[in-house]
């Protein structure tokens, strides 16, 4: 009985924890760090996320995202070039062994195509990173304020 | 002979080259370009003034005419832009409440560059979450590829999947002073205090022209 109390709150105090921490997911080598996205205005369709796949074992690929925040999930790539902004799919992403790649605006960047709600600041959704050899991980996204381009736990940290 | 040239030479040497130097700062002082009292990029006029016949998302049609007697601040974008877009906005909205009264002379408009999706009702509720006085401007393809001509932006539709499509776009921001003319142009990175600091001028020019 005395020990059944203490699971109980043991759970719970876990099930209050998680989600606190939920911004870092590792699975075998590899970490995904800090995942987040940003808040859209009331209609608009299109929504992005961003994160870092810390890779601390061998040569992985991030084949495909899913996420039942949009009805279609794609991984796009933009960058500028003569001061015009480009924007191109990427068909899967290789995360280098014992390296890192970051998804971040004007960079890597999950498209949310078709948002089946607006995102509101401090809402989370799941995004599962399907990859070649690690299989499925799912993460938690943290929705920051509408413009945000830098989060605020790198914000001093340059871009 | 020699030597009263080698004297007269030198007293005549000084003369021409204190009136070359007095030529030479005096051209300085007048073509020196002056530093300018702007931060962002100032913009030579150029051959095509800028201009635009649209609609507003109230179904107003608008030109740039309209606007005349206030500093106008355009980008060109779209509603399913991923990053650049909202980003430009919501920094264009922090530019406002940081020019507190001189804000009411600022009218900031967003052009979509993707009429086909940006429907009236999703460009108002898209440019009003930055800031309620935000408009957007829609039109014809044909009407929406010439104001995007006259400001020299260039964009272009990129097939991203087999239903979706991205649209490349300049990104710069166009300020428009209150006679009409393009006077400058802010990138992704210029900071708020920058586009508040030259929006002030522009405004305040507008309060002295006003007065007198």
């Amino acid at each position: 009985m005395y020990t059944h109390i203490h699971r109980l709150t043991f759970l719970l105090a876990l099930a209050w924890v998680i989600p606190a921490l939920a911004a870092d997911q590792r699975t075998g080598s590899l970490t995904i760090t800090q995942p987040w996205s940003r808040a859209t205005a009331p209609g608009a369709a299109i929504g992005a996320a961003y994160f870092e796949i810390v890779n601390a074992g061998a040569v992985d690929t991030l084949l495909r995202i899913e996420s039942p925040i949009a009805r279609q999930v794609e991984m796009h790539t933009s960058y500028t070039e003569g001061g015009t902004m480009r924007m191109r799919p990427v068909t899967s992403v290789d995360v280098p062994a014992r390296g890192r790649v970051r998804f971040e605006p004007s960079g890597l960047h999950v498209m949310l195509i078709d948002l089946v709600r607006p995102l509101r600041k401090g809402d989370r959704f799941p995004l599962t990173l399907v990859f070649q050899h690690a299989g499925p991980v799912r993460v938690e996204a943290i929705v920051q304020d509408l413009g945000t381009l830098i989060p605020p736990w790198r914000e001093g940290h340059g871009q | 002979m020699t030597t009263t040239h080698r004297r007269q030479l030198p007293k005549a040497s000084l003369l021409a080259l204190g009136a070359a130097g007095l030529v030479a700062g005096a051209s300085i002082a007048l073509f020196w370009p002056r530093p300018s009292e702007f931060r962002l990029t100032v913009l030579p006029p150029g051959p095509v003034s800028p201009d635009f016949r649209l609609v507003d998302f109230d179904g107003q049609p608008r030109s740039l005419a309209d606007y005349r007697g206030q500093v106008v601040v355009i980008f060109f974008g779209y509603t399913r832009c991923p990053d650049a877009c909202p980003a430009a906005l919501f920094k264009l909205a922090q530019v406002m409440k940081r020019l507190g009264p001189a804000s009411a002379q600022v009218r900031v408009l967003l052009i979509t560059l993707d009429p086909e999706r940006d429907t009236p009702q999703l460009l108002k509720s898209y440019v009003t979450a930055f800031d309620p006085r935000f408009v957007g401007l829609s039109g014809t393809t044909a009407q929406i590829d010439q104001a995007a001509a006259s400001f020299y932006v260039a964009h272009f539709k990129a097939p991203t999947s087999n239903d979706y499509y991205a649209i490349d776009h300049s990104t710069a921001t166009y300020v428009i002073d209150a006679q009409g003319q393009r006077r400058l142009i802010g990138a992704m990175n210029t900071s708020i205090d920058d586009f508040a600091h030259d929006l002030k001028l522009l405004a305040g020019r507008l309060k002295q022209g006003a007065s007198s």
